[in-house]
């Protein structure tokens, strides 16, 4: 019985040891609610046996890490040629933030992402970051490569289409995270903001000619769970961005990624040429007065492929994609104060083969289209209710005609 | 196949002179770096938080005195910096560097606030400039005499 009192005692007391002396009005337990810079003398190290559970998150009444993420599920049916697998329901992905400003100007961020249901589950973004100056940061971790705009700024909620960009997953094979280290930085003015990154990170593997597909495919790489461990070629893939946003007009990015893709030597010995893999992006997007907002990313890409490959394997790759989102109505509505109800259309192309054959001077097909109109409410800026309807073009590497897919969509995705 | 791997007399230099070059820039660039400033003296009285007027100025090598844009205020115990703001020699703005969209300390630049995690954006007033946030960040009344800035928390 006094061994129960005495655990109530010392239980009851651990808020009173958290707290901080300042007043208890809202505002100040706002701004002194979590020591991030300097651990309280109480929580220092006494023994190894400790170290389990004296960690900063399990400090009593202090949380240093915010916590957040998205969610995105939908609905499908499509048909090709006529041919239906008939309805089914997706789990896309739900994604967990964490964040953590460790000290002055050196903070932790990540994303863990959980990919149809739990079929992958992927360390996206984990890194941390040192503000030495606005225009010179160090970043290392686990890193999104910046290439084109999607890669980086993929969230569920900021889109109006269910699916991906196709240019943005198949050439560029977002979302594209590697181990590595770089510097950012951004330069503000009254009207102008300048940005660059310049990282060096573990790249592709010989799996992007090598793969089930029987084409070029760079996305086929992500399966070498391998390169968060070491390079598959000890070359670094080194990437490039800088950008240029005019306020309320819009921004312009340009940004390249390359390296070398193949196991050139081995034990010292050289089993063949560097063979490189070059992609290049350029992104943009502006809002019109009449608040309509376009956005796009346009992409090519160099592939080296050994000559005893034959040509359906693409050397050159280009595809691109445009969306447009109008508000036709913003506002109140349905309770919600900042609701807004856009129409929307998104026009995407991939070209997996930009080439003709030798032997004919013919083109070399292996591309499609797609048409994605779409109608979207979002209760707030952070959540969207989405209805797609797509229409897709696919022509074989012959130039047959194409096999045509068509199905509705609807889904939502949120911030949480 | 072989096992040697030459460099020719052009790739060397070539490669030498990238290299320093590389490290002269990055040495100029360190060197050039201010960093973002924390006051040095901020004393919490009650419910306001004072910071002596001089925090803004910065002093060169040289002795030449130039005006900060932008000063943190950052006490212990504190869970997020001030973003205390000089609009003029006797107008202020301080808000709480806590992005309203999911709780991440933000990234102070001359006059605007972004957030590295998902790319809000805020003016020097805390005003969503750039979603995903839609609240726009906890502001605090400053006031300012010849000596000393005020911080009004509650």
């Amino acid at each position: 019985m006094k061994y129960c009192l005495l655990f109530c005692g010392a239980f009851a007391a651990l808020p009173a040891l958290a707290q901080v002396d300042t007043t208890q009005n809202a505002s100040m337990n706002a701004l002194f609610g979590r020591d991030t810079t300097l651990r309280p003398p109480n929580a220092q190290l006494k023994l190894n046996m400790d170290a389990t559970y004296d960690r900063p998150f399990l400090t009593t009444g202090k949380m240093p890490v915010s916590v957040g993420g998205y969610l995105e599920a939908n609905t499908q049916y499509m048909q090709t040629n006529g041919v239906t697998e008939g309805f089914s329901f997706q789990m896309r992905r739900m994604t967990v933030f964490l964040a953590a400003t460790i000290n002055r100007r050196i903070k932790f961020l990540s994303e863990i992402e959980f990919e149809d249901g739990t079929k992958e589950i992927n360390i996206e973004f984990a890194a941390m970051d040192i503000q030495f100056d606005q225009l010179f940061n160090l970043r290392g971790g686990i890193i999104m490569n910046p290439i084109g705009s999607f890669n980086q700024n993929h969230d569920g909620p900021k889109w109006e289409f269910i699916d991906r960009p196709l240019s943005s997953t198949r050439i560029i094979p977002s979302t594209w995270s590697n181990v590595g280290f770089g510097l950012y930085g951004k330069k503000y003015s009254r009207d102008w903001v300048w940005a660059y990154e310049a990282y060096l990170t573990n790249g592709f593997d010989d799996q992007i000619i090598a793969n089930d597909q029987n084409r070029t495919f760079l996305p086929a790489t992500k399966a070498n769970q391998d390169r968060f461990e070491e390079s598959f070629n000890g070359v670094p893939l080194i990437t490039l961005k800088t950008a240029l946003k005019r306020r309320k007009l819009g921004e312009i990015g340009l940004s390249w990624m390359g390296g070398v893709y193949n196991k050139f030597q081995d034990d010292g010995l050289i089993l063949d040429e560097r063979r490189r893999v070059d992609v290049w992006a350029v992104d943009f997007n502006t809002t019109l007065p009449t608040r309509t907002f376009i956005t796009g990313e346009l992409v090519w890409a160099h592939i080296n492929v050994p000559p005893s490959y034959t040509q359906q394997f693409g050397r050159k790759q280009q595809g691109g994609w445009i969306d447009i989102v109008h508000p036709i109505r913003r506002g109140r509505m349905l309770g919600w104060n900042t609701a807004a109800l856009n129409v929307a259309l998104r026009v995407e192309r991939v070209d997996y083969n930009v080439d003709k054959f030798n032997e004919t001077g013919e083109n070399i097909f292996d591309e499609l289209w797609s048409v994605v109109p779409a109608i979207s409410f979002r209760p707030s800026p952070t959540t969207v209710i989405r209805a797609n309807y797509r229409y897709q073009w696919d022509t074989d590497l012959l130039g047959n005609p194409p096999a045509r897919t068509a199905g509705f969509q609807f889904g939502f995705s949120t911030y949480f | 196949m072989s096992s040697n791997t030459t460099i020719n007399r052009q790739d060397f230099l070539k490669t030498c002179g990238a290299a320093c070059l590389g490290v002269v820039s990055f040495s100029a660039l360190l060197t050039s770096c201010k960093s973002v400033y924390y006051a040095q003296m901020p004393v919490l009285k009650g419910n306001v938080i004072e910071v002596s007027r001089k925090e803004f100025d910065a002093v060169s090598k040289k002795g030449e005195v130039s005006i900060r844009p932008f000063i943190l205020v950052e006490m212990k115990g504190q869970s997020f910096p001030i973003y205390l703001y000089r609009r003029s020699d006797t107008d202020y703005s301080a808000v709480l560097m806590k992005c309203s969209h999911q709780g991440n300390e933000l990234n102070a630049h001359d006059g605007h606030l972004t957030c590295p995690a998902h790319g809000s954006e805020y003016d020097a007033n805390g005003k969503v400039t750039e979603g995903p946030a839609e609240k726009n960040l906890t502001a605090y009344r400053v006031t300012a005499d010849p000596q000393t800035i005020t911080i009004h928390i509650a």
